[in-house]
Formats: structure tokens, C-alpha cells, sequence
């Protein structure tokens, strides 16, 4: 019985292929703007991390002690290790830095059926170069998705600083009011902004922030109830220009987007996918949390959890791959026309049985349409008989 | 299409007559049968278990629904609470034979704390322990914990009364509304753990791409006067 533990995952077969390609795609959108790979170690030293980590992040950790006796953390979250890592070489002002990375997190689940594992792909972009930063980090988030055949998200961008400015005369109450919010209970939020000793201007704003989303139009509610259009300035200006760039169908403002107001400092978004009720990633400005590393300046990151929604997403995009048989002609030969076909970018597998009938009744069994033999030119439709040219194949035309 | 997910068994009645006073199209509804999904005027309603129904949600099959607020503490699913709609008003609380010691828990009044248990379960080194039968083991855990108080607990899916009966266990934790069934086992509410009423939740990501129907649904359904917009 090959049982893993509740709330883990192997990715093999369809799904292996798909991971690796959202993982190839998602670096190589990020490599070609500059962004740098990164691989935090898998165990993180809890007097590292614990004090940088929110409160809501702590109760999660999958605590354990390293064989040489230290008290460690499987890595819950990597934006940590890079920021503490990139912060620890900056001094002040200097060259932007950029990560970006893929690998595994673990975290005690939120619900009886969350996984304990994902899979997460991100990028980090550190130093001060003005509110473009921001925008760049949204329109490659974009791209790498697209890449992967993600094209039916949904980014729902925010501010913090706006909820930071309502919650400027709440008093003591702001935290446990963002802490409502953030937990996804209107009528405990809503309970609690009546209830709670703050002046009217700030009740009024609070019962409406959290239902101004939409597009533009909502900017011009909000400043309508704050009075006042400057906390809306910067969050108009990154929507304006992502809209000229033509994403206007992809971004919804919720201007009620909240995050622990000690860590974020401007812009943030959630990004989500058509197959799933909750974000499958998201991202924003976090200048407070570099601040805390003793670095004043600019940091703006992403992240997606590749859940399984995700990859069966990516997975129904994928080649269907060929299967080459070599076995009718001698092997030094079949591999030179595996090269050719490898450097026409056509996928396949390699079958070595003598047989060619034998060959093409393993692909039909293991589910494969197409097949071919490494000595012709010719693809074989097992599913639906008759054959076609290679090169028409590769570019598509697959109708025998 | 707004998929709606509605939850079976005591509280379907609430959630009809809350979709029918909203407004919404709950013709199909009047005569269910056995179908678990039925379409109507634009919307898809959704049957599920009262417990499944913020995966339904979460899982984005669903965009909103009806569910307890017993049922959204215990899973602890991620989702949008948008109004407490007033309906299936009852209350979880921790109930036990009269006779019963309970450990420190106050008393049903919230007075004075009881005397420690006098069974062989009493205590472990010094720490209280009680057995605890319940629907609701997340609950019933954070309930005691946050009491430092030891308990074991026992996860029943019905007929929790039953358990204090047959020395499964010293108390219970589950739903009440009038109290008539506890009585009928011979048990006695102790303490009430939280209100419990039916909410009118959503996705998170329903919330964002289909805002503006999803809160005039909340409206609609907050304004019926029986709703709670707070």
C-alpha cells in the first residue's frame, strides 16, 4: 500500500507534466525580466523567522528539531527566506534585487480537507524604483499564468493604505477590526463596527468599504465617502495603466482588501482562478515587513499555490504526446530521428519492442492517439485509424 | 448562472421561505422530491448535507449559500459570512444529567464554578478530564481548551443526548433550540457556548467577480425585517 500523509501530494503522469510546465513557464516569464532563481533551504530556524511571522502564520507551523538539536519550522512561506535573505546584504539604497522561485511550503491546514503541502511559485522584487515596480510584478504575474493557459483569472487589487487611513481615528479597535475582516466575517465585522467606541466618520467608512468592488467607478465612491481622493491616488494610477495595457477584463477593485496592516504598505491583490471559491495566490506591496528586517525601502512580490484546481487547469491545456517506435530499424538510427523530432519541439516517447504491432497496442492501452515509426514520415491515429504527414502533425493538422 | 447551495434537513424550510422573501425564483423549490439540484429562473439551487455546505463553496462549485454559523465555526472553511439572516435561531451549549459535576465549567446562569468531577475520571495528575459526546469536535476542543480544562472528545454524528444515558460520556456539546430534547434525556443545559443562526455566506472569489448580485441578494434577504443587517 503506498499511502502518503492526509493532506500531502505526488505529482506524477498528466499532473507531473503540467506542475513542471506552469514551474517553467512561471521562471521563465520572471528570468527574461531580470529575476534571479532562489532555493530556500526546506528547514527554517525558528529564532529567524518566528518574530517576522504573523500571528495568524505562527499558529501554522509544522514545527521541527533539526539532528543537530536546533528548533526549526518546515519552510511555511518563502517570501520570508528571500526578504531575510536579500535584506541581510542591502544597505539602504542600491540596484533593485529580484527572486523568483517554485518549490513546496507546508502549513497545518486551515479546514479539516486543506492540504498540508502546496506548491508555490512566486517572485520578490526589493529596492526602491518607484510605483512602476508594482505594475510590473501584476503584468508578469499575468503573463506567466497565460503561459501556462490560465487566461480565465480574475485579479482583485486593493490597498491597504486605504484601510489603514479609515482605520486612522479607530483607536486601539483597528487591529481586532482588520482581524474580523480578514477572518471573511461580514456580519461579525459589521457587529463589530457598530459596536465598537469609534467616531461616526469612521463607522460610516468601515460598513462601506468592504462592498466597493467593481471597476473604476468604485474609486469615485470611495472618495466620495472618505471625503477626501488622496488615499485613492496610487491605486487609480496602477489601475489606469493596467487598463490602457488591456488587462481592464482582469482586474476587479476591492477596495474592502484586507491584510495585516503591520506588514503590507500599498497595493495588494488576490488572484482567482474559475475552478476554485478561494485566491489561489496573491501578492502586493510589503515595505512594513522589510522594514522590520531594518531596511527601509521598497519590496513588491507574488505568489500562486499551484492546487490541484490549478494544475488539472493547466493539465487540459497539454500536447498529447507521440509515441516514436525505434525498434524497426537499428537504434543509432532511431535516436537521430528522435533528434529531429526533438528539435521540431514535437513530444513524444521512445518504444524499443521488436514489434511494431506489439508497440502500438501498448500506446493504445496506455490511452496515447498517436504513433509513429522512427524509419517513415508517417503519424498513425490509433483511435480513429488512418495517418498523416509528421510535419502537417507537428504544426497541428492532425485530421487523417 | 448564480449556483446557490442550500442546506437539507431542519433548516431547509428557513432557507426556502428566506429565498422566496428575497425574491429569488423559489418556485422549484416548493417541490423537490428527490432531485438534489434544481434550475430556476437563472439560478441553480443546490441541496447538500447542513455540513457540506461550505465545501460546495470553498470548492467553487457554488457561488453562495445558506449555512449555520455552528456549521462555518466548525469547519472553519474560508468564505465570505456576508448577513446573519435572523432565521434557524438556536444556541450551542454544554449540557449534562442535573446531577452531573462538570469540571470547572460555570454553571448555566454563568455563575460560580462547579465542583470537579467524582467519577474515576475526575483527574489526570491534577487536571480535570471529561468525556464530551458532540457533533461538533472542533468546537467542543476550542471550548474546553480555551477553559484549560482536559476532555476527551467523542465524535458522534446524531443522538448525542444518548450518550450522557449510557456513560459514554459526562456531558455534551450540540444545538439547541427549545431545550425539549435535552429535557426528554434528562439532561440540563450548563452553559451556553455561542449563539447559532443561519448566515448567508459566499466564495471569496463570487464576492469579487459577481459583487454586485451577491449584495442585492444580501440586501433583499437582509431587508425581509426577519434579516440582521448589522
Amino acid at each position: 500500500m503506498n499511502r502518503i500523509p492526509k493532506g500531502c501530494v505526488s505529482y506524477g503522469a498528466e499532473l507531473g507534466g503540467a506542475l513542471e510546465l506552469c514551474r517553467a513557464s512561471f521562471m521563465e516569464r520572471f528570468g527574461a525580466y531580470g529575476y534571479v532563481p532562489f532555493f530556500p533551504s526546506g528547514l527554517q530556524l525558528l529564532e529567524s523567522s518566528w518574530e517576522m511571522l504573523p500571528p495568524s502564520f505562527r499558529k501554522r507551523l509544522l514545527l521541527v528539531t533539526s539532528p543537530f538539536g536546533e528548533p526549526c519550522c518546515l519552510r511555511p512561506d518563502i517570501t520570508l527566506s528571500v526578504v531575510s535573505s536579500l535584506a541581510s546584504g542591502m544597505k539602504g539604497a542600491g540596484r533593485p534585487r529580484r527572486i523568483c522561485y517554485a518549490d513546496r511550503v507546508y502549513k497545518k491546514p486551515e479546514g479539516q480537507d486543506a492540504p498540508v503541502e502546496t506548491y508555490q511559485l512566486g517572485a520578490e522584487r526589493l529596492g526602491w524604483d518607484g510605483e512602476g515596480a508594482d505594475m510590473e510584478m501584476i503584468v508578469l504575474l499575468i503573463g506567466a499564468l497565460e503561459s501556462m493557459g490560465l487566461v480565465d483569472i480574475t485579479i482583485a487589487l486593493g490597498d491597504v493604505s486605504i484601510m489603514r487611513t479609515a482605520m486612522n481615528r479607530t483607536g486601539s479597535a483597528s487591529a481586532g477590526l482588520v482581524d474580523v475582516l480578514q477572518s471573511g466575517s461580514l456580519t461579525d465585522f459589521l457587529t463589530l463596527v457598530d459596536c465598537a467606541d469609534i467616531p461616526d466618520y469612521s463607522r460610516r467608512i468601515l460598513r462601506e468599504l468592504p462592498f466597493l468592488k467593481g471597476n473604476g467607478d468604485v474609486l469615485d465612491e470611495g472618495a466620495k465617502i472618505f471625503d477626501d481622493p488622496g488615499p485613492f491616488r496610487n491605486l487609480r494610477s496602477l489601475y489606469d495603466g493596467l487598463v490602457s495595457l488591456g488587462y481592464g477584463d482582469r482586474i476587479v477593485l476591492d477596495l474592502g482588501l484586507a491584510r495585516e496592516l503591520g506588514y503590507y504598505s500599498g497595493p495588494v491583490f488576490d488572484v482567482y482562478a474559475p475552478d476554485s471559491g478561494v485566491p489561489i495566490g496573491g501578492g502586493g506591496r510589503y515595505d512594513a515587513l522589510l522594514q522590520r528586517f531594518g531596511v527601509r525601502s521598497q519590496a513588491v512580490g507574488c505568489a500562486i499555490n499551484l492546487e490541484r484546481s490549478v494544475i488539472d487547469a493547466v493539465s487540459r491545456e497539454k500536447d498529447e504526446p507521440l509515441v516514436a517506435w525505434g525498434g524497426g530499424v537499428p537504434r543509432e538510427r532511431a535516436f537521430l530521428a528522435a533528434e529531429r523530432l526533438r528539435r521540431s519541439g514535437i513530444r513524444f516517447e521512445m518504444s524499443w519492442c521488436d514489434d511494431s504491432a506489439a508497440s502500438m497496442r501498448d500506446a493504445r492501452e496506455g490511452g496515447q492517439r498517436w504513433w509513429t515509426d522512427l524509419s517513415g514520415e508517417e503519424v498513425i491515429d490509433l483511435e480513429r485509424g488512418g495517418s498523416v504527414g509528421i510535419a502537417s502533425w507537428s504544426k497541428g493538422r492532425r485530421t487523417c | 448562472m448564480l449556483t446557490f447551495v442550500l442546506p437539507t434537513g431542519r433548516v431547509l424550510q428557513d432557507a426556502i421561505a428566506l429565498i422566496e422573501a428575497a425574491g429569488l425564483p423559489a418556485g422549484g423549490l416548493s417541490s423537490i422530491g428527490r432531485r438534489l439540484v434544481i434550475e430556476d429562473g437563472g439560478f441553480r439551487f443546490i441541496l447538500a448535507k447542513p455540513m457540506d455546505v461550505p465545501m460546495y463553496i470553498v470548492s467553487g462549485v457554488a457561488d453562495l449559500g445558506l449555512a449555520g454559523s455552528d456549521v462555518l465555526m466548525e469547519t472553519g472553511a474560508p468564505l465570505v459570512d456576508l448577513a446573519d439572516t435572523g432565521r434557524g435561531v438556536c444556541r450551542m451549549v454544554l449540557a449534562a444529567p442535573h446531577d452531573q459535576c462538570i469540571g470547572e465549567c460555570s454553571g448555566a446562569s454563568g455563575d460560580a464554578p462547579e465542583r470537579l468531577p467524582r467519577n474515576g475520571r475526575e483527574r489526570i495528575g491534577g487536571v480535570p478530564w471529561i468525556r464530551v459526546a458532540t457533533k461538533y469536535p472542533g468546537i467542543a476542543d476550542r471550548y474546553f481548551s480555551s477553559r484549560g480544562i482536559q476532555a476527551e472528545i467523542i465524535h458522534l454524528n446524531g443522538s448525542v443526548e444518548l450518550a450522557p444515558r449510557l456513560g459514554m460520556s459526562e456531558c455534551i456539546v450540540d444545538i439547541v433550540q427549545t431545550g425539549s430534547t435535552l429535557a426528554a434525556n434528562g439532561l440540563v443545559e450548563r452553559a451556553t457556548i455561542c449563539p447559532v443562526s443561519l448566515r448567508l455566506v459566499a466564495s471569496k472569489r463570487s464576492v469579487v467577480q459577481r459583487q454586485r448580485e451577491i449584495r442585492s441578494i444580501r440586501e433583499a434577504m437582509t431587508a425581509q425585517g426577519k434579516g440582521v443587517d448589522r
